[in-house]
């Protein structure tokens, strides 16, 4: 059964990232531009309020 | 890493963009924009779910590998139900219906290949499990479609899934159905599985709804907690409990409230094995055998249960504390202690407008307005955009405030 924990979510993309979030700051666009320029891929986190 | 949350304008018009309808997911772009994979909700344990965002990353069984592979073969079954369940993971259930109904189409007979399915990864025909995943998505519309999960259940009637058919008919007929419907289909639900406890709690929690027939929902209650274990048992005492409050037997709902609570205390793990903050089965049967205490009049046996003792055990939880404080606003006792919950609330959680509305709500019932105006200010200035009936609400219950601070004073 699926559950609806963002926060475990967010710890688990701390882990990911084997240190603290870090949120691209600016557009989508931008974030996707950025990507291009050093060939990587985008992951893109929906969340909510709780 | 990019974040969109939806309560921002930026956010939202990026779910809007993507059409995501659930919270949390997680989706893997190509630096182009387009689509390569999403994960839709969370299943612990991390590591597992770590490794399904590794494995998109490597592109094995992603949307876009599984879209390309149906794009060279349109027949290969295996694919296109893949392709269908990405769908449905992401709630769009109409491009999944297509899918499926493509696989129906190839494989009438659910002979041409079988999938893994449920927890005990059963090997069932892809045709069965398509017309299963209609038939629930056929359920979450509105309002839901019983139709095809009543066909299905006709079809597959000794089917791997039958039993599932019928669980999520249950919802559907425990709450929308009407009444006459409801009867039958627990009748028959109950007939094909009569030692499925689930059935027979729905069925009496139907019976709460309706407020009749009660003696009849009584014995569905106790042939529930006969059968059904865990957290289960605590809800089928708690359905008990509320119906003999509806046919007027205070004394038989308090008995049950009281095994609600022995149920609840049933050792399932070692207490120091559990979080403080983590929600256990005692915080949960504690608010619920309290009401009926209450109802039933026994305001000092909720105290008992679920008084300032309750409340000094679970300091650490926001949402326990919160429910607490709510319970006693409503109750219009024991509000001192609703207050300190109330105020310990807006310490744990101080970025959520509820701790402020909670706050509010037991400030109101003390009368203490300048103060109960305040918190619904604060709640007012943290509360999100979005939805805009969440500001709207507050902006009410502010004006309220300031028309009982007036005529008191």
């Amino acid at each position: 059964m699926k559950k609806a924990i963002a926060l475990s979510v967010v710890l688990l993309l701390a882990s990911l990232a084997s240190a603290q979030v870090n949120w691209f700051k600016g557009t989508l666009d931008e974030a996707l531009a950025k990507a291009k320029t050093e060939n990587k891929k985008v992951l893109l986190d929906f969340n909510s309020y709780t | 890493m990019f974040q969109a949350t939806i309560q921002e304008a930026d956010g939202k018009a990026i779910f809007d963009k993507f059409k995501i309808r659930a919270t949390p997911t997680v989706m893997m772009l190509e630096p182009d924009g387009s689509e390569l994979d999403w994960i839709v909700g969370y299943d612990p344990p991390a590591e597992d779910y770590q490794a399904g965002v590794d494995k998109a990353f490597k592109g094995i069984d992603t949307y876009k590998s599984l879209a390309a592979q149906n794009a060279k073969n349109p027949q290969d079954i295996a694919v296109l139900f893949k392709l269908a369940q990405k769908w449905d993971d992401r709630y769009d259930h109409e491009k999944a219906a297509d899918l499926y109904k493509q696989v129906l189409a190839l494989d009438p007979n659910g002979t041409k290949g079988t999938t893994e399915y449920g927890r005990n990864k059963e090997q069932v025909s892809y045709a069965e499990c398509a017309e299963f995943n209609i038939g629930a998505s056929a359920m979450s519309k509105r309002p839901p479609d019983p139709a095809p999960l009543r066909a299905f259940v006709k079809k597959y009637p000794d089917g791997t899934i039958v039993k599932d058919a019928y669980t999520r008919m249950g919802s559907y007929y425990g709450r929308q159905a009407a009444k006459e419907d409801a009867t039958k289909f627990f009748e028959e639900y109950t007939g094909r599985f009569p030692q499925e406890g689930s059935a027979y709690l729905g069925w009496a929690n139907r019976v709460l709804l309706d407020k009749e027939p009660v003696d009849k929902g009584i014995a569905l209650a106790q042939k529930a907690v006969e059968l059904v274990q865990g957290r289960s048992k605590t809800a089928g005492y708690q359905t008990l409990g509320r119906l003999y409050l509806l046919k007027g037997d205070k004394e038989k709902s308090v008995e049950t409230a009281d095994q609600l609570l022995k149920a609840a205390q049933a050792p399932r793990a070692k207490p120091s094995e559990i979080p403080a903050t983590r929600i256990n089965p005692a915080m949960l049967a504690a608010p619920m055998a309290a009401r009926i205490y209450a109802d039933a009049g026994r305001p000092d046996k909720a105290l008992a249960v679920y008084g300032p003792e309750f409340l000094e055990a679970n300091m650490e939880n926001s949402g326990v504390l919160g429910r607490y404080a709510q319970f006693w606003a409503t109750q219009g006792q024991n509000l001192d202690s609703a207050l300190a919950a109330a105020k310990k609330v807006t310490e744990l959680a101080p970025d959520s407008f509820n701790s402020y509305t909670t706050l509010s709500t037991v400030y109101q019932k003390l009368k203490n307005y300048d103060e109960a105006l305040k918190a619904a200010e604060k709640a007012l200035s943290i509360a999100p955009a979005q939805p805009p009936q969440i500001k709207e609400t507050i902006q009410k219950t502010i004006e309220s405030i300031k028309a009982s601070g007036a005529e008191k004073k």
